[in-house]
């Protein structure tokens, strides 16, 4: 898990918190590569719940010409 | 830019767990999305050669055949690679990667990913856990909190489908949940004992991805009822585990809006520079090797954690030389894991008036009890544990002709054995990292991936204190021989193991 992870600040983290990069607000990674810490559960729930949360956004963006 | 055939509103990459809720939830919008899947594809039903096969239908019995374990060490140490599903791991020959540091890369190339092989345990996390790097000092701060997700924790899992008990801990909110899978008389007599002699420590009922009471978003999917087969790493015929393949895959199919394409390996994330953003991808044909570019308003990257680390520090263009979204040099660092090193069976020597019948597809499991309201330990963070209590029947092989006949027909029931192993946290650091290999590539010209990530002090007082703390839990309960283990093995192999490895272990160690 991680190596993309998410985070508040653009200097320590790639990906904010709707799982999309700072750098580049049409790109999202919602897999195990954004988590910033793992915990001790098993983490698929969390993948699908944050991929879930993250498309809601996305296409709410979309439809506000914001992407 | 792209010609219309080309040009689609989403492109998901991947289609495993996380990659066939993007395609579900996309779709489910009205966006035409393609998905791309490096590997074949993998039809329900249609693509599970071996899931009504009988165990003496297998020409090795189940078992990997030597040459081939042989030949792929890495896969062979994962304990779902049997005969019966070896068709749907990477082999070590195929895609080779380069371990820096040992480390045990588990992979499934086709369409659904490993979420035909994962062990389907799914527990929500708590504000204990995204408050972590926080309160402890390490890694950054998650954006989130609990009640950010919360509600999406149930959307997804009234799809899916999720059994468990409503326990009421803090440490592990409770969910949705269809009814839990049933647990023996052993094991809720462990829960008693724990409950009994500690103060936030819980025994509970294993939360799972499985159908006990399927409800009709579950019909509408085409699922039905667990079977309690157990054979789930085969595809299950009645879906009745969540996987990409039996549920959120061709629920994307039925709107008509996602177009699925195999044998695509991404190589790129392709930026506009003008528009200054990602204009689509750049793919290889895994059998033609015809290259290909796609695109796309909206880009959702799924290609499991290490490979989606490989494709965006493989994306560079004049704006991101370093890799895709990398202006801080933090993409590929902080890798972390889930500690599985430490095991702990042993015998409990009452209840020889009960046994069970059947099977299940998980058993008890305990929370997080270490530092979660405070620190308590010299080490940070905690581990999660699986718990399982078992009675087998014991044959004495030692005789020959009628007598050996005659004792393994007879049905004389043993002691009953438990097993638990740990689930650590391992702290994310810059040291932890995967980066581009410098000189090698694939046949479809992607670097290799340098894996560079190891175990350090926190795990080793980790593993110890869970097999201290499991001892003395054994103990009040009164359970004997016990026996303590450290695999010592490699990070990585965590495709989420279940109890399935206590019960190797315990019939290693045992019979």
């Amino acid at each position: 898990m991680g190596g993309v992870r998410m985070g508040k600040d653009p200097k320590t983290s790639i990906l904010n918190e709707w799982n999309q990069m700072h750098a580049c607000k049409n790109v999202f990674v919602t897999d195990g590569s954004c988590m910033t810490s793992t915990s001790t559960q098993n983490p698929s729930l969390t993948y699908m719940a944050l991929t879930a949360r993250a498309v809601d956004y996305a296409v709410s963006q979309m439809k506000k010409g914001e992407i | 830019m792209g010609n219309n055939t080309n040009t689609f509103d989403a492109i998901v990459i991947g289609s495993g767990i996380s990659g066939g809720w993007a395609a579900k939830e996309l779709c489910e919008k009205g966006l035409k999305t393609l998905v791309l899947e490096r590997g074949r594809n993998v039809v329900h039903n249609k693509d599970y050669p071996t899931t009504n096969m009988m165990p003496w239908e297998f020409e090795h019995r189940g078992q990997i055949p030597v040459d081939i374990a042989d030949k792929n060490p890495v896969v062979s140490r994962c304990y779902a690679f049997r005969e019966d599903a070896m068709h749907f791991f990477v082999k070590d020959t195929e895609h080779p990667y380069i371990q820096q540091k040992p480390f045990d890369w588990i992979r499934g190339y086709q369409v659904g990913g490993k979420s035909l092989l994962w062990a389907r345990q799914t527990q929500r996390w708590s504000d204990f856990d995204f408050e972590g790097p926080a309160r402890d000092g390490f890694a950054v701060d998650w954006p989130i909190r609990y009640k950010d997700i919360a509600p999406w924790y149930s959307y997804v899992e009234k799809f899916a489908g999720i059994s468990g008990n409503k326990d009421g801990l803090d440490m592990l909110p409770d969910g949705e949940f269809l009814p839990p899978i049933e647990l023996n008389d052993v094991e809720k007599y462990f829960q008693n004992v724990v409950a009994k002699n500690y103060n936030g420590r819980h025994v509970i009922y294993g939360r799972c991805a499985h159908l006990t009471e399927p409800q009709k978003t579950h019909y509408d999917q085409g699922r039905v009822q667990c079977q309690n087969r157990t054979l789930c790493q085969r595809g299950c015929p009645f879906g009745g585990y969540f996987s990409s393949n039996s549920s959120t895959i061709p629920w994307a199919l039925k709107t008509g809006n996602m177009t699925l394409r195999p044998y695509s390996v991404v190589q790129e994330i392709i930026y506009d520079d003008k528009k200054n953003k990602a204009a689509g991808v750049r793919i290889i044909d895994a059998q033609t090797k015809v290259v290909t570019e796609y695109f796309a308003n909206i880009i959702f990257v799924n290609a499991a954690a290490l490979n989606t680390n490989l494709l965006l520090l493989n994306s560079k263009s004049n704006r991101f030389p370093n890799g895709f979204g990398n202006d801080n040099d933090v993409l590929g660092k902080y890798v972390a894991f889930h500690n599985y090193r430490a095991h702990i069976n042993a015998k409990c020597n009452d209840f020889t008036n009960v046994t069970t019948e059947g099977r299940r597809p998980t058993t008890a499991y305990i929370p997080r009890f270490r530092n979660v309201y405070k620190q308590e330990t010299d080490f940070l963070r905690g581990y999660a544990a699986g718990f399982g209590a078992y009675r087998g029947i014991q044959h004495d092989t030692s005789g020959f002709g009628t007598e050996l006949k005659d004792a393994l027909a007879s049905k004389d029931l043993g002691s009953w054995y438990v097993g638990s192993h740990m689930m650590g946290e391992t702290i994310p650091k810059e040291s932890n990292y995967v980066s581009l290999d410098a000189n090698k590539k694939d046949e479809w010209e992607m670097p290799l991936l340098n894996i560079n990530v190891e175990y350090d002090d926190n795990d080793e007082k980790m593993v110890k204190d869970f097999q201290e703390q499991m001892t003395e839990m054994y103990t009040k309960a009164g359970f004997t021989d016990i026996h303590v283990d450290d695999s010592k093995h490699a990070p990585g192999l965590d495709i989420h193991e279940w109890v399935v490895c206590v019960w190797v272990k315990t019939l290693k160690h045992l019979y």
